[in-house]
């Protein structure tokens, strides 16, 4: 039985049904449990957390990272299945809360600044959140300087760099740069996108991890946290 | 220098479009939601997307090199743009912009935790965008064919090797505050869908042989590569 409900859970994230009202992304007909409903009821069965979370939530996720690498989904369908991860962890948010969980890790992220382009940006911080992560985002057109004292008060794991221009892709260096020179680069670790960004250009200014796209980006946090 | 602005420019929105810069590969691709998503914003279109365009007719003087005079006085420089402009004494300056409505509304979406409709907006906004500069365009073309004259493509600083800094000398030749548009310090439109550049004025026989520059660029993955002939032609 918990079996069944934990993989109801994982093909109605593929499915991208937040609830029983969602048709979801293959337009199944609405009416059956969607995502929030059958979290709802694996909490009732006291299924532990871990396998909700675990086997449910992020293994739906991954199979939708598959999917979208594979062109079968596209980058809306990856934000539809998010949102339904979003959906289900705000039922279990109580329960973690009491049981005293953390999360997976700690996520900074940024547009730099000069630059005003959020869409990728927020993909990429809803798709970190949907697989677990915190995620604290500061916004678009973000000054190193502002970018580095958020570094320090929130302590985060990884620091994730946005640029949509070439103009602006040279400001990550720049943070890159007061990071050390605040003595934080040891402290955390810097994975930067953005269209014209690369893994060549990562490598020249001293970032960690170069990620081609939101799901590259949840797998690269993945390993980097592990 | 005559500047005009013009507000009633009709937009064709298609939603294929909008799902292409949604990020599916064709309009097959999308579920119901999604299609639905996009029925909805439309039929608020009214209210989110509200079209302005500040424009003058400008002179362009010949210089050595890549560079190109404007009014006798301002000197941009970009080698494909020289290409794009050969044979064009006069050329037509631009700002366009959807307003800032949409854009208010994709980040309040956003905020509010519903990202899909929030990448839909923003889609439509970019659509709208493109849009508008081809209607503009249009106009324009109407406007100097009777006189047996054509226009190019309109390219914009950012393009190509068009130094993006050089919208400073497009907007102080055109006030973009009169339609709403500012410029950051690091030369981006505020609204974002907004859209600046030239459009060189020639004679029609001379621009209608011109191959579009981006059939000669390297870079076969740039999100801006056009292909083909444009036509302004309503």
């Amino acid at each position: 039985m918990n079996n069944e409900l934990i993989e109801l859970i994982k093909s109605n994230v593929v499915k991208g049904r937040r609830t029983c009202d969602d048709e979801g992304i293959d337009e199944t007909p609405s009416g059956a449990p969607g995502v929030t409903e059958l979290t709802r009821e694996a909490l009732e069965q006291k299924i532990p957390l871990e396998e909700i979370l675990n086997k449910g939530l992020a293994d739906g996720l991954d199979i939708v990272g598959r999917k979208f690498e594979s062109g079968e989904y596209f980058i809306p369908d990856m934000l539809i299945a998010a949102e339904a991860v979003s959906a289900a962890m705000k039922v279990l948010s109580p329960q973690l809360i009491k049981e005293g969980r953390e999360s997976k890790g700690k996520i900074l992220i940024a547009t730099v600044e000069g630059d005003q382009h959020d869409i990728g940006k927020n993909l990429v911080a809803t798709m970190m959140r949907g697989a677990g992560f915190e995620v604290i985002d500061l916004g678009v057109d973000v000054k190193a300087e502002k970018i580095i004292e958020a570094v320090k008060s929130n302590n985060p794991g990884i620091l994730g760099l946005s640029a949509l221009l070439t103009t602006t892709m040279q400001k990550m260096k720049e943070t890159i740069d007061l990071l050390e020179k605040n003595n934080l680069r040891s402290k955390v670790k810097v994975i930067i996108g953005g269209a014209p960004t690369s893994t060549q250009f990562a490598k020249q200014i001293g970032a960690d991890a170069h990620c081609k796209d939101a799901f590259i980006g949840v797998e690269t946090v993945k390993a980097l946290f592990s | 220098m005559d500047i005009r602005i013009l507000k009633n420019i009709p937009l064709k929105i298609e939603s294929k479009n909008i799902l292409k810069k949604a990020g599916y590969a064709d309009e097959t691709q999308s579920s119901r939601r999604i299609n639905q998503s996009i029925e909805n914003f439309l039929t608020k279109a009214d209210k989110l997307i509200k079209v302005k365009v500040i424009y003058a007719k400008v002179d362009l003087g010949d210089i050595s090199g890549n560079r190109i005079k404007i009014n006798d006085k301002f000197v941009i420089a970009s080698k494909i743009l020289k290409e794009t402009l050969d044979g064009c004494k006069s050329a037509f300056l631009f700002i366009a912009t959807i307003g800032a409505e949409l854009e208010s509304d994709v980040s309040k979406l956003m905020r509010e935790g519903h990202s899909v409709e929030s990448l839909i907006l923003d889609a439509i906004g970019s659509e709208a965008a493109e849009s508008l500069t081809h209607s503009f365009c249009r106009t324009l073309s109407d406007e100097v064919n009777s006189q047996g004259l054509a226009i190019t493509q309109p390219f914009s600083p950012g393009y190509c090797d068009w130094d993006i800094e050089e919208q400073k000398i497009l907007f102080f030749l055109l006030d973009g505050e009169k339609i709403g548009v500012k410029l950051t310090d690091s030369f981006m439109m505020i609204p974002r869908k907004s859209v600046s550049g030239i459009i060189g004025i020639g004679q029609s026989d001379l621009l209608g042989k011109k191959d579009l520059p981006c059939l000669k660029c390297a870079k076969e993955k740039c999100s801006g590569r056009r292909r083909g002939k444009l036509s302004f032609t309503s």
